[in-house]
C-alpha cells in the first residue's frame, strides 16, 4: 500500500497521516524536541554550561549529566611563578628550585628530605585544567637500600589500571595490590575495588583491617580533566591524612603519575604529559622524605620525547606485560630501611 | 562525519531531510548531491577536490568510451582511476617496499593521508566504466545523476558498493516521500546504529584490553578471547554501517543492495565470502575473476585467478603486508576447500554440521587477527600465543586471573553478540517490525545509543578507563 503525500490534502491531515504511518519517527522527533527544550531551559537557568556546538546538541548536556563545572581557578600558581621569576628564584640560574605551589605552606625542617625540582622547558597549557609549573619533580633523595625478597611482603599498592597491570605482571614478592580501573583521588574511598589476595571491597575496609609498613599509591590520570592540579593535590593530601590515621606506622610512597607516549600526549589537550607533570609537581610537594616519599617512575619508562617509549606500550598509556619489570627494578632499588 | 555521531544525527540529518522533502521530487537529486558533498567536505575539506575531479573526468570519459577508439579511452580511464587509488592509498607502502628492497632511501617517502572512502567510490566508478565499455550500461547523460551515484552519502564512506544499473532507475524516477519506506528505513538505521554503538564499540574494548597487555602477558585462552572480541567488533561495526546505509537509502528512496547475509553462520570459507561484504566479492567476481577466465579454463588457471583476486582483495583492504598475508591465507583456504574439503564441509549430516562450524569458529578469528595486526612481529607473537607456541621472555604472571577478569567483564556482551550473529534479530524484525512493541524497542535502542555517544563525547574516557 503506497500512500503518497499529495499537496492537495490539508496540513493537519498530512500530520495525521505522518503520525499514523511513522510512529517511530514521530516519537524520535518529539523526544528530541522535549529533551532539547529541557536542556535549553536548564542552560538558561544556569544548571548546565551554555555549550552548543556541531557535535554537542543541547540535550547532550542532560544525557551526559554535565552539571555546571566548578570554576577551575588555578591563578594562584601562575601568580607564584611570576613572583618567583621576578625575584630570580626559578629559571636556569638556579639548578634546583623549590616548588612554588603547595609546598609554600609546609615548613621545612633540617632532617627532612623535601622533594627537589629541576627546571623544565616551559610548555603553554593546552587546557584550563592545569598550569605549567615550569619544573619537574625528582624522586625524593634518601639513603635507600636494595630491597630483599621479603621487603614487599608488608607493602600495599593502591591505584588505577596501571597498578592493576603491576598486580598482574610485576614480580614484587608478597605485595598486596588494590586497584580499580578509573580510580581517582577524589573518590578513592568510595569505590568498590579489586585486590590481589584479600576480599575487602573498599580501600577503607582494607586499610582498617590489615596493617602495612609501606603504601605505594598512584592516582591521577583519570582526573586530568577534572579541576586543576592544586585542587587535585589538596584532595590527595586529604587522602594521605585518612590513610595516615588508619595506618599510623606506614611509610607512604607517592608514585608520580606515569606519562603517556609523546604521540598520545601531542594529540590530547587534557590527557597529556604537561598536565601529568603539573599534577606530579603538585603532589610531590606532599612528600617530606621522613614518612612520605615521592617516586618518579618516568625516567625508567620514557625516552627523550618525555613520553613512554613507543615499543613499551600498545595504547600509549599502559605498559605491555613484559615491561613492568622496569618498575620492579626501580622500586627494588629504593627500599626504605 | 560518521553516521554514529551526534553531529550527523542531530545536525546534518534533520537539515538534509527537511530540504530533501521540501523540494519537488525532480530537484531531490540536487539536494542529495549538495548534501553528499557537504557530508564529505565536512571531514575532508581538501580531498573533496579529488572526488569532484574523479566525477568530472569519468563523466566525460564514459562518452569517449562509447565512441570510436573506445579501447584507448577505456585504458586511459583505468589508468586514471587506478592511478589515483595507487597514489593516495599505496604510494607509502610502495616506496617503503622499494626502499627496503634496495636497503637505502631511493625514493623519498611521501606522507599522504588516505582520502575518506576513496576505495569505495573508485570501485563504483570503475564498475560503471567497465559496464559502459562492455556495453552493459549506457553512459549517463545527466551529470547530476552520475555525480549522485558516486557521491551519495549513505554509501560513500563504507559501501555497499553499488553498480550503476542498480541505482539508475531510482535516480531517474520521481522519488515521492513514501512514509512507510521512511519509517522502515529509520528502523534499519536504528538497528545498524545499535549494532555499531552498543555492540561493536563496546566489544571492541575487549580486543583493546588484550592488546594493551600484549602477547607476552597473555595465555592462549586470552588470546582467543581477544580475537573473538575483534571478530565481533568488525562484524557489528561493518554490518551496522551497512544497515545504516541501507536504511538511509530507503528513507531517500533508493534500494541499496544487501551487504551481509549472516556470515558467521557460514560453514566454509567459500560460503563465508558469499555472505560477507557481498558487494565487494561480487565486484571482484564480475570485474576480475570472470574476465580472467574464472574456473572455465582449467584448474591451474583457476588457482591463478583466485590468487590474483585474493591478492587484490587483500590489498584493497589496506596497504600493508598483513593484508596481503590475510588475502593469501583466505586464498589458501579457498583452494583447499575447492579441491578437497568443501563437499564434506557443506554436507547435511549432523556430524559434518558440527565439524564445519567448529572449523569456521577456528578460522574466522585467526583470519581477523591477521587482518587486524599491522605490525608483523606483533602478529607473529600473537599467533604464536593463539597456537600455544612458547614465546621467549613471557611474563604470564597470573594469567588465569587475567583471563577470568576479562571473561567476567565481557561474557554477557559476547553472548549478546553471538546471539545477534544468528539470523534471529532480522527474523524478529521481519516478523514483528510493524508491531508497536518492536517500535518501542527500537526507540529505546536509539536513545541508548545516543546516550553512549553523548557520554563518550563529553568524556571519552568512560570508554577507556585507565
Amino acid at each position: 500500500m503506497k500512500k503518497l503525500v499529495r499537496e492537495t490534502t490539508s496540513f493537519s491531515a498530512r500530520i495525521k497521516v505522518f503520525i499514523k504511518d511513522c510512529p517511530l519517527i514521530t516519537a524520535l522527533l518529539l523526544s528530541t524536541a522535549l529533551l532539547s527544550i529541557a536542556a535549553l531551559i536548564g542552560m538558561a537557568a544556569g544548571k548546565y554550561d551554555w555549550n552548543i556546538s556541531m557535535n554537542h546538541p543541547a540535550f547532550a548536556a542532560i544525557l551526559a549529566g554535565e552539571h555546571k563545572t566548578e570554576p577551575k581557578g588555578g591563578s594562584l600558581i601562575l601568580k607564584n611563578i611570576q613572583m618567583s621569576e621576578a625575584s630570580g628564584l626559578s629559571g636556569k640560574e638556579n639548578e634546583k628550585s623549590t616548588p612554588q605551589a603547595i609546598a609554600s605552606d609546609t615548613e621545612k625542617e633540617p632532617d627532612k628530605h623535601p622533594t627537589q625540582y629541576v627546571p623544565r622547558t616551559p610548555a603553554p597549557p593546552r587546557s584550563d585544567y592545569y598550569n605549567d609549573p615550569q619544573c619537574t619533580a625528582l624522586t625524593t633523595e634518601y639513603n635507600y637500600i636494595q630491597a630483599d625478597d621479603h621487603y614487599f611482603d608488608d607493602a600495599l599498592f593502591i591505584g588505577d589500571s596501571r597498578i592493576e597491570g603491576m598486580c598482574f605482571f610485576s614480580n614484587l614478592g608478597g605485595a598486596e595490590f588494590c586497584y580499580k580501573e578509573g580510580l581517582t583521588a577524589r573518590k578513592l574511598f568510595d569505590e568498590k575495588i579489586a585486590t590481589k589476595s584479600s576480599s575487602y571491597e573498599t580501600v577503607t575496609d582494607l586499610l582498617s583491617n590489615r596493617q602495612f609498613k609501606k603504601i605505594y599509591m598512584m592516582l591521577g590520570i583519570n582526573e586530568l580533566g577534572y579541576n586543576n592540579q592544586e585542587k587535585f593535590a589538596q584532595k590527595y593530601a586529604e587522602n594521605l591524612n585518612v590513610i595516615r590515621q588508619l595506618q599510623p606506622d606506614c611509610k607512604i610512597i607517592i608514585l608520580g603519575i606515569m606519562n603517556v607516549t609523546a604521540e598520545y600526549s601531542n594529540k590530547d589537550n587534557v590527557f597529556n604529559n604537561d598536565n601529568i607533570n603539573a599534577r606530579n609537581v603538585a603532589i610531590s610537594a606532599l612528600a617530606d622524605g621522613v614518612n612520605t616519599f615521592y617516586f618518579d617512575l618516568n625516567p625508567v619508562i620514557t625516552d627523550e620525547t618525555g613520553g613512554i617509549c613507543q615499543g613499551y606500550t600498545w595504547d600509549g598509556i599502559h605498559l605491555k606485560a613484559e615491561y613492568y619489570h622496569l618498575c620492579d627494578e626501580f622500586l627494588k632499588a629504593r627500599g626504605i630501611p | 562525519m560518521v553516521f554514529s555521531s551526534l553531529e550527523f544525527l542531530f545536525r546534518f540529518l534533520p537539515v538534509f531531510f527537511i530540504l530533501y522533502f521540501v523540494v519537488r521530487p525532480k530537484y531531490r537529486n540536487v539536494i542529495l548531491l549538495l548534501g553528499s558533498l557537504f557530508f564529505y567536505a565536512y571531514g575532508e575539506p581538501l580531498y573533496i577536490i579529488l572526488m569532484l575531479a574523479s566525477i568530472l573526468v569519468n563523466y566525460c570519459l564514459a562518452f569517449k568510451i562509447s565512441s570510436d577508439k573506445r579501447k584507448l579511452w577505456f585504458l586511459l580511464s583505468l589508468f586514471y582511476n587506478l592511478g589515483i587509488l595507487f597514489v593516495f592509498k599505496y604510494i607509502n607502502f610502495f616506496t617503503s617496499m622499494v626502499n627496503t628492497a634496495f636497503g637505502k632511501d631511493l625514493i623519498p617517502e611521501i606522507a599522504l593521508t588516505l582520502p575518506l572512502g576513496i576505495s569505495f567510490y573508485t570501485f563504483q566508478i570503475l564498475s560503471y566504466m567497465i559496464d559502459v565499455y562492455k556495453g552493459d550500461c549506457r553512459p549517463e547523460k545527466k551529470f547530476l545523476n552520475f555525480a549522485c551515484y558516486v557521491s551519495m552519502f549513505p554509501q560513500l564512506v563504507a559501501g555497499p558498493i553499488v553498480n550503476y544499473p542498480e541505482i539508475r532507475r531510482d535516480l531517474n524516477r520521481k522519488r515521492f516521500a513514501q512514509l512507510k519506506g521512511i519509517e522502515k528505513g529509520a528502523a534499519f538505521f536504528i538497528i545498524g546504529l545499535a549494532y555499531k554503538v552498543l555492540l561493536a564499540n563496546k566489544i571492541g574494548i575487549l580486543w583493546n584490553d588484550v592488546q594493551t597487555i600484549g602477547p607476552y602477558g597473555i595465555n592462549t585462552a586470552t588470546a582467543w578471547l581477544g580475537s573473538l572480541g575483534f571478530t565481533m567488533q568488525i562484524y557489528f561495526d561493518f554490518f551496522g554501517y551497512s544497515l545504516m546505509a541501507i536504511g538511509l537509502g530507503m528513507m531517500t528512496g533508493f534500494q541499496l543492495p544487501d551487504n551481509f547475509d549472516n556470515p558467521y553462520c557460514a560453514r566454509s570459507v567459500t560460503d563465508f565470502w558469499r555472505r560477507w561484504h557481498i558487494t565487494l566479492s561480487r565486484w571482484f567476481r564480475k570485474y576480475v575473476y570472470i574476465p580472467l577466465g574464472g574456473n572455465r579454463k582449467g584448474r591451474a588457471k583457476m588457482v591463478l585467478n583466485l590468487f590474483i583476486v585474493w591478492l587484490l582483495t587483500g590489498l584493497w583492504h589496506g596497504a600493508g603486508w598483513n593484508f596481503i598475508l590475510w588475502g593469501m591465507f583466505t586464498f589458501l583456504l579457498l583452494v583447499i576447500e575447492k579441491f578437497c574439503t568443501l563437499r564434506f564441509l557443506e554436507g547435511k549430516h549432523w556430524l559434518t554440521q558440527i565439524c564445519s562450524r567448529l572449523y569456521m569458529l577456528l578460522i574466522i578469528p585467526v583470519s581477523w587477527t591477521i587482518f587486524n595486526i599491522t605490525d608483523l612481529t606483533l602478529l607473529k607473537n600473537y599467533l604464536s600465543r593463539m597456537f600455544c607456541i612458547p614465546l621467549k621472555g613471557s611474563v604470564l604472571g597470573n594469567s588465569m586471573a587475567n583471563l577470568a577478569r576479562l571473561f567476567g567483564n565481557y561474557w554477557w556482551l559476547l553472548l549478546l553478540c553471538l546471539l545477534c550473529c544468528t539470523p534471529l534479530p532480522i527474523k524478529l524484525f521481519r516478523r514483528y517490525g510493524r508491531y508497536i512493541w518492536f517500535k518501542i524497542l527500537l526507540f529505546v535502542l536509539f536513545w541508548l545509543s545516543i546516550y553512549q555517544l553523548a557520554i563518550g563525547g563529553s568524556n571519552p574516557f568512560l570508554y577507556f578507563r585507565f
